[in-house]
């Protein structure tokens, strides 16, 4: 890290040295008993997704807590206070649009960072702790986001807090004993109880949680942070997160579907089959089929084609978890059709398809497994052409960028300045998208 | 090129796309609107891991090139077409414009549910005035968007443009309100000039 160049002047000496001081009292503290490495070159993101998850965590921090000024958890209030941070607060909808998507992204990297640790067979190299406080991160997570978004308490929330209710009740024994502690006496104490755990249980849970999953080397790289956050910052401005209809007790029964990390469950539960079944055992189980995967993988090789078992554990539940989610978004759209009629998913065909999945991602695992076993491929070793650019092109290319940026930074601040928060937005998040690819200019000069 | 990287990223925009035409074009079923968000992440995480996958390590081959142009063809079909042709034969109105006031009730629209007839390309405006005591609400099924709830004393227009002509039925879609009787016919007439031209 202290690899400043030697025939630095003396005021860049000072700083250097200032720098160096700091380290070495940092060196006391527990920040450096975590190893931070920041790659010198360009490293795929599958090396460090769980670090891009935790980066999501703490942009979920940060404009949570500036959400907690305005918010209020109670019955009456939450709506209209959501519709006022919308609408009235400054920046609000910004600061909700990107918690809104940080929450999705950061959903979708802990599952993706799930299945490429699984594919890639992570777990054999003495990490079974790491996977299984994984696996509990990341259900934690998707509970989370979901009492996170019953807090808004429009029509989607209460569809929400109805399913969730429902279940906790069906669950025999723990069931009364949890509905006791969450629901309390009914929507206010409620709203007052998943906000608490939203904002402090949960969080403090996961962050003690990370003590147990964080590996002693973390991967680091600014570039990939930096293009994440303003993909993220991008996709928030370009599609703000309707508020939806304000719920009130006399309103007719909406046909809505839920957030999408929890309408895989939604369509277990519109087959009309066992609500306990379909909605805490099957789900359960799911996870739980995670959880068991290194301790049933016993297979020496880390080559994914040589495990056939988790290949298709791997597969089948990819597949899966696409097919009930959007099948879980489909309602019937005839109106003319009753409610429940609409929302009626049926049984056979719905298990049917789930069953055929497992049977072809299973059988193909094994048959595949088999058949390249058969035929021994030698390991082809194509070294791919390098790319052949002059050192002062690569210069050339980051002083332009940063000639850029300097551009777009100025922009989105000017957009702030006239009240367009879209562009705003977007141009504060193509800044960051720059500045990632600035970071590796800066490491192909360096490694040359 | 990376292999693994390359692979997830073209599957991520792929989900991307289908997710967000299914959500803002498709017009399968209006609940698929909620997916928006989610298929816009994966596509944008998509498209920002691609040019790492295709350029970390050296040239990429250029047969990892044909999925990336299947990838523009299938996002220029779903999604950019409907940029490119933004409204479909909906939009020629002769610019007759047709009002109609209706009062809804329960469980009836002008207590009768009298059948509406209005001519080819017309602009519809129906006003729908909720005289009784419960939420209802007004859709032509098929030709235009359900008006969302009309509270008791409100009044709501509804708009649209009389598409192609045939029998169609108006509705209430508050769940249970069409089987008591909240159901009448609005029939759309070949316009004399499309008539006379044939």
């Amino acid at each position: 890290m202290a690899d400043e160049k030697k025939e630095a002047k003396s005021f860049l000496d000072k700083i250097v040295e200032s720098y160096e001081w700091t380290i070495k009292r940092l060196e006391r503290t527990i920040l450096f008993g975590i190893r931070f490495v920041i790659p010198n070159k360009v490293v795929s993101p599958h090396g460090f997704l769980g670090m891009l998850t935790f980066i999501t965590f703490i942009v979920l921090g940060v404009t949570g807590a500036l959400l907690m000024f305005y918010y209020r958890p109670s019955l009456t209030g939450a709506y209209d206070s959501v519709k006022m941070i919308n609408d009235e607060i400054d920046f609000g909808i910004v600061i909700r649009n990107i918690h809104y998507h940080a929450s999705n992204l950061m959903i979708f990297l802990a599952i993706y960072h799930l299945f490429y640790q699984l594919f890639s067979s992570r777990y054999k190299i003495r990490n079974e702790i790491i996977w299984v406080t994984g696996v509990i991160l990341g259900t934690l997570t998707i509970v989370e986001a979901y009492i996170g978004y019953d807090l808004i308490m429009n029509i989607r929330a209460v569809l929400a807090i109805n399913i969730g209710a429902a279940l906790t009740y069906s669950t025999p024994f723990i069931g009364p004993v949890i509905a006791d502690i969450v629901i309390g006496t009914g929507f206010d104490d409620l709203i007052l109880r998943i906000y608490t755990l939203h904002v402090l249980i949960f969080p403090m849970i996961m962050i003690i949680l990370f003590t147990l999953h964080f590996p002693r080397n973390l991967v680091f790289d600014p570039g990939m942070v930096g293009i994440i956050i303003g993909a993220l910052f991008i996709t928030s401005a370009l599609f703000p997160v309707p508020l939806g209809d304000k719920y009130t007790p006399d309103l007719p029964a909406q046909v809505t579907v839920p957030e999408w990390y929890i309408n895989p469950l939604y369509a277990l539960l519109r087959t009309e089959l066992d609500k306990f079944v379909m909605g805490v055992l099957l789900p359960t189980l799911f996870i739980m089929m995670f959880m068991v995967v290194p301790f049933i993988d016993r297979s020496k090789s880390m080559k994914i084609t040589e495990r056939p078992l988790a290949l298709g554990i791997g597969i089948s539940g990819v597949l899966q978890s696409i097919v009930t989610t959007v099948w879980g978004f489909y309602v019937d759209p005839d109106p003319r059709k009753s409610y429940v009629e609409r929302l009626a998913i049926d049984p056979y065909l719905f298990f049917g398809v789930l069953i055929l999945i497992n049977i072809v991602s299973f059988g193909g695992a094994y048959l595949y497994s088999k058949y390249s076993k058969k035929s021994p491929t030698p390991p082809r070793r194509t070294r791919s052409e390098p790319i052949n650019i002059s050192k002062e092109t690569i210069e050339g290319i980051v002083y332009a960028m940063v000639i850029t940026e300097f551009f777009v930074v100025g922009v989105s601040l000017y957009m702030y300045l006239l009240g367009n928060l879209t562009f705003g937005l977007i141009a504060t998040g193509l800044s960051l998208i720059i500045f990632g690819f600035i970071s590796y200019g800066i490491r192909l000069i360096t490694t040359r | 090129m990376d292999k693994g990287l390359y692979i997830a990223s073209v599957f991520f925009i792929f989900m991307g796309i289908i997710g967000t035409w299914l959500g803002l074009f498709a017009e399968i079923s209006e609940t698929f609107y909620e997916m928006t968000g989610i298929a816009l992440v994966i596509l944008i995480l998509g498209i920002a891991m691609l040019p790492i996958a295709l350029f970390k390590g050296g040239k990429p081959p250029v047969e990892s090139f044909i999925p990336i142009f299947a990838l523009l063809v299938v996002g220029f079909f779903t999604i950019g077409w409907n940029f490119v042709v933004p409204a479909e034969e909906a939009g020629p109105t002769t610019g007759v414009v047709e009002r109609i006031y209706l009062l809804a009730g329960e469980y009836w629209f002008n207590e009768t549910n009298p059948d509406i007839v209005v001519s080819e390309g017309s602009l519809v405006e129906v006003t729908v005035d909720n005289v009784g005591v419960v939420v209802h609400s007004f859709r032509v099924f098929g030709v235009s968007e359900d008006s969302g709830n009309i509270l008791p004393g409100e009044k709501v227009t509804v708009s649209f443009v009389a598409g192609k002509a045939g029998v169609y039925d108006y509705i209430c879609t508050i769940p249970g309100h069409v089987e008591l009787g909240m159901k009448g016919t609005f029939i759309i007439e070949q316009s004399n000039q499309t008539a006379t031209s044939e």
